[in-house]
C-alpha cells in the first residue's frame, strides 16, 4: 500500500497510508486536483491542525478504514444523536478542548463521519439542560441582558402551552 | 416448599444463597458466570432474602452444577490484570446477551417468562452504560414504574431498583441525561404516595425498607449531580467554533426543548434558530411528508418563507412526536430470543437474515462474532434444510421484528 505524508501545523510528518488519508475529502481532492505522484516525498501540509490533534484523526481513520458507506436514505441518522457506536464513545472521552479541536479539524479535512459523531457528542452534552446549566457546561458568559433574557422567555412561552 | 408455578409439570427452580445471604436462581448463576458482570457484583443486597422459595430436592447433580458455576463466578469476580491468560479464555466464552421467551402458551408451558430473568440475560445492567441502549432502559423503567409498580414481583421490584441505581450512577458519572433521572425519580414518587397503604407500599415491609432506602439512595445521589465547568485553560471553548458548526450541533438535537434552551443559554444558538432552518429539518424528522406539505401553505407568509417553528408546534400539538431508538431489542421469529440489534444472537438460521452489524466496537465483540459464526457452523445444518425451512416462514413478515418498550412488557403480560 502506498503511504502519503501528513505535516501537521507543528510540523510532525506522519506517514499514513493513502486509502486512510482519502477519508478526508480535503486530502482526496487534494490528491486528486494536483495530481501528486503517490511516491512523490513532499509531506502535504495541513496548517490547520496540530500534531495531536492529527494523531487522533489518523486514529479514527485508521479504525473506520473499513465502514460501508452510510446508506443515502436514512436521513433521521443525524438526529439519533445518542447513535454513537461504543469505540467511537471511548474514542470521544476527551475533554473540551481536544473534543473542539477534533471538530474543527474533521470540518477543515471534511471528515463527514467524524464531525457527525463529535457533534453528537457535543450535542448530548446539551440534552435535557435548562439554559443556565448549558452556560455552566461549555462556560458561555451570558450576553442577554436581563431585559433580553426577558423577552427570549416570553417569545417561547407559548409553546409551552399545551 | 411446594413448586407454584403456571408449568405444572416443571421442578421448579433450584434456588442458591449467594454470598451476600440472598436467595438467587440457578440457572441465573450460571448464566451470570459466562458474563462480566453481573447484578450480584454490583446489586446491594442485604441478608433479606426476596423470597423464601428454597428448592428442597437438590440432587447430586445440581450440586456439581451448582459448584461448577460457583467456581467460575467467584473466579470471575476475582480475575485480575496479571491473569491475563486466563482472562483470554474467559473472553472467548463472551456471548451476546439474548432471552429465549415462550411466545404461545400450550398444556405443558404456560406462558412462563419472568421479567427479572430476562433482564439478567440480556445484560441490562451494563447495558445501561452505553449510550445507544440507555434510552431504551430507561423508556421501560418509566413504564414499569408508572404502570406496573404495583403488579411486579418482589424479585423484579428488586431488579428494577437496581438498575435505577446503576442510570443514578451513569447520570452522576457522565452528567448526561440528568433530566431522565430526575423524571424517573419523580414518577416513582408520584406512584408510590398514590399506593401507600397503611404507610407503606402495598408488599413485604422489610423488602420495601431496602427499596426505601434504595430511593433515598439514588435521590441524594442526584440532588448532588453538579456540574463541572470546563477550565479556563486556553483551550478551545464552544463559543470558538464558528456559526456553522454550531448549527451542525443543533441540527443533532431531537427535542424541541433542548433547542429551544439553546437559544436561551447562547446568543449565536437564538440567532441560528431564527433562521429556520433547524426547525425545517425537525419538523422533517418528526412528520410525514405529507403532514408537512398539508401544513405548508398555513405557515406560509406573505414573503414566501415558511414559519417552520410555528408549523412544528402546531404539528406536534396535532400528531405528537416521533420516538426512536438508537440501539432496540428485536426479536428472533425463527427461535423465539430477544436481542439487541447491535450485537445480535446465536441463531440456528443462516446468518445473512442477521441484521446489519455495526462494526464490532471492542475486542471483545469482535470474538462475538467469531462466536456466533462457530455456534452457526457447529450447527452444520446443510443447505437443502435450510432452503426447506425458508419455505415454511412467512416472507411478508421479517425475520427480525423490533420490539418496542411496550411490546417488551407485554410479554411478561404486564
Amino acid at each position: 500500500m502506498p503511504n502519503i505524508k501528513l505535516k501537521s501545523s507543528d510540523n510532525e510528518i506522519f506517514e499514513v497510508d493513502v486509502e486512510i488519508a482519502k477519508a478526508s475529502v480535503t486530502i482526496k481532492t487534494m490528491l486528486e486536483d494536483l495530481g501528486m505522484d503517490e511516491d512523490d516525498d513532499e509531506a502535504v501540509p495541513l496548517p490547520n491542525v496540530n500534531s495531536t490533534i492529527l494523531k487522533k484523526v489518523i486514529q479514527w481513520a485508521t479504525y473506520h478504514k473499513d465502514d460501508p458507506p452510510p446508506p443515502e436514505d436514512d436521513e433521521n441518522k443525524e438526529k439519533r444523536a445518542d447513535d454513537i457506536s461504543s469505540w467511537d464513545a471511548d474514542f470521544l472521552k476527551v475533554d473540551q478542548g481536544t473534543l473542539f479541536e477534533l471538530i474543527l479539524a474533521a470540518n477543515y479535512l471534511d471528515i463527514k463521519g467524524l464531525l457527525d459523531v463529535t457533534c453528537k457528542t457535543v450535542a448530548n452534552m446539551v440534552k435535557g439542560k435548562t439554559p443556565e446549566e448549558i452556560r455552566k457546561t461549555f462556560n458561555i458568559k451570558n450576553d442577554f441582558t436581563p431585559a433580553e433574557e426577558e423577552q427570549v422567555r416570553k417569545e417561547n412561552e407559548w409553546c409551552e402551552e399545551k | 416448599m411446594p413448586f407454584i408455578g403456571k408449568d405444572w409439570r416443571s421442578p421448579g427452580e433450584q434456588w442458591v444463597k449467594t454470598d451476600e445471604g440472598s436467595w438467587e436462581r440457578l440457572k441465573i448463576l450460571c448464566f451470570n458466570s459466562c458474563h462480566q458482570s453481573g447484578f450480584h457484583s454490583c446489586g446491594e443486597s442485604s441478608g433479606e432474602s426476596d423470597s423464601d422459595n428454597e428448592s428442597s430436592g437438590s440432587n447430586d447433580e445440581a450440586r456439581n452444577n451448582l459448584d461448577q458455576c460457583l467456581n467460575v463466578s467467584s473466579f470471575a469476580n476475582t480475575t485480575t490484570a496479571d491473569n491475563v491468560g486466563e482472562r483470554n479464555s474467559r473472553v472467548i466464552q463472551w456471548q451476546p446477551p439474548y432471552c429465549h421467551i415462550t411466545l404461545k402458551s400450550t398444556k405443558e408451558v404456560a406462558g412462563y417468562n419472568t421479567i427479572s430473568e430476562a433482564f439478567y440475560k440480556l445484560d441490562f445492567c451494563n447495558a445501561i452504560r452505553d449510550i445507544r441502549r440507555f434510552n431504551y432502559i430507561c423508556k421501560l423503567l418509566h413504564l414499569l414504574i408508572t404502570q406496573n409498580l404495583t403488579s411486579l414481583s418482589g424479585c423484579a421490584t428488586k431488579v428494577l431498583f437496581t438498575l435505577l441505581e446503576r442510570v443514578a450512577w451513569q447520570v452522576a458519572s457522565n452528567q448526561q441525561n440528568i433530566h431522565v433521572l430526575h423524571t424517573l425519580l419523580y414518577d416513582l414518587k408520584k406512584i408510590m404516595r398514590k399506593y401507600y397503604c397503611w404507610g407503606r407500599p402495598l408488599g413485604s415491609t422489610t423488602l420495601w425498607k431496602q427499596h426505601l432506602r434504595t430511593i433515598e439512595k439514588i435521590c441524594q445521589m442526584a440532588n448532588t449531580i453538579e456540574i463541572k465547568e470546563p477550565e479556563n485553560d486556553g483551550s478551545k471553548k464552544l463559543t470558538d467554533l464558528p456559526e456553522e458548526l454550531i448549527r451542525e450541533i443543533l441540527l443533532r438535537l431531537s427535542d424541541y426543548k433542548d433547542l429551544i434552551n439553546s437559544g436561551q443559554a447562547y446568543e449565536v444558538m437564538h440567532s441560528l434558530l431564527d433562521e429556520q432552518h433547524i426547525w425545517r429539518q425537525l419538523c422533517k424528522y418528526h412528520f410525514s411528508k405529507l403532514q408537512v406539505k398539508q401544513a405548508t401553505p398555513a405557515y406560509t407568509k406573505a414573503d414566501g418563507t415558511v414559519d417552520w417553528e410555528q408549523m412544528f408546534h402546531n404539528l406536534r400539538r396535532k400528531f405528537g412526536l416521533k420516538e426512536e431508538y438508537a440501539d432496540c431489542l428485536f426479536l428472533c421469529r425463527h427461535c423465539r430470543c430477544l436481542f439487541w440489534k447491535s450485537f445480535g444472537h446465536p441463531c440456528i438460521i443462516n446468518q445473512e437474515n442477521n441484521p446489519p452489524n455495526v462494526k464490532s466496537p471492542s475486542p471483545t465483540n469482535d470474538n462475538a462474532h467469531v462466536n456466533r459464526n462457530n455456534i452457526i457452523n457447529n450447527q452444520g445444518e446443510p443447505q437443502g434444510e435450510q432452503g426447506g425451512q425458508q419455505k415454511y416462514l412467512d416472507l411478508s413478515v421479517p425475520e427480525h421484528v423490533p420490539v418496542p418498550p411496550q411490546a417488551f412488557l407485554k410479554f411478561f403480560s404486564l
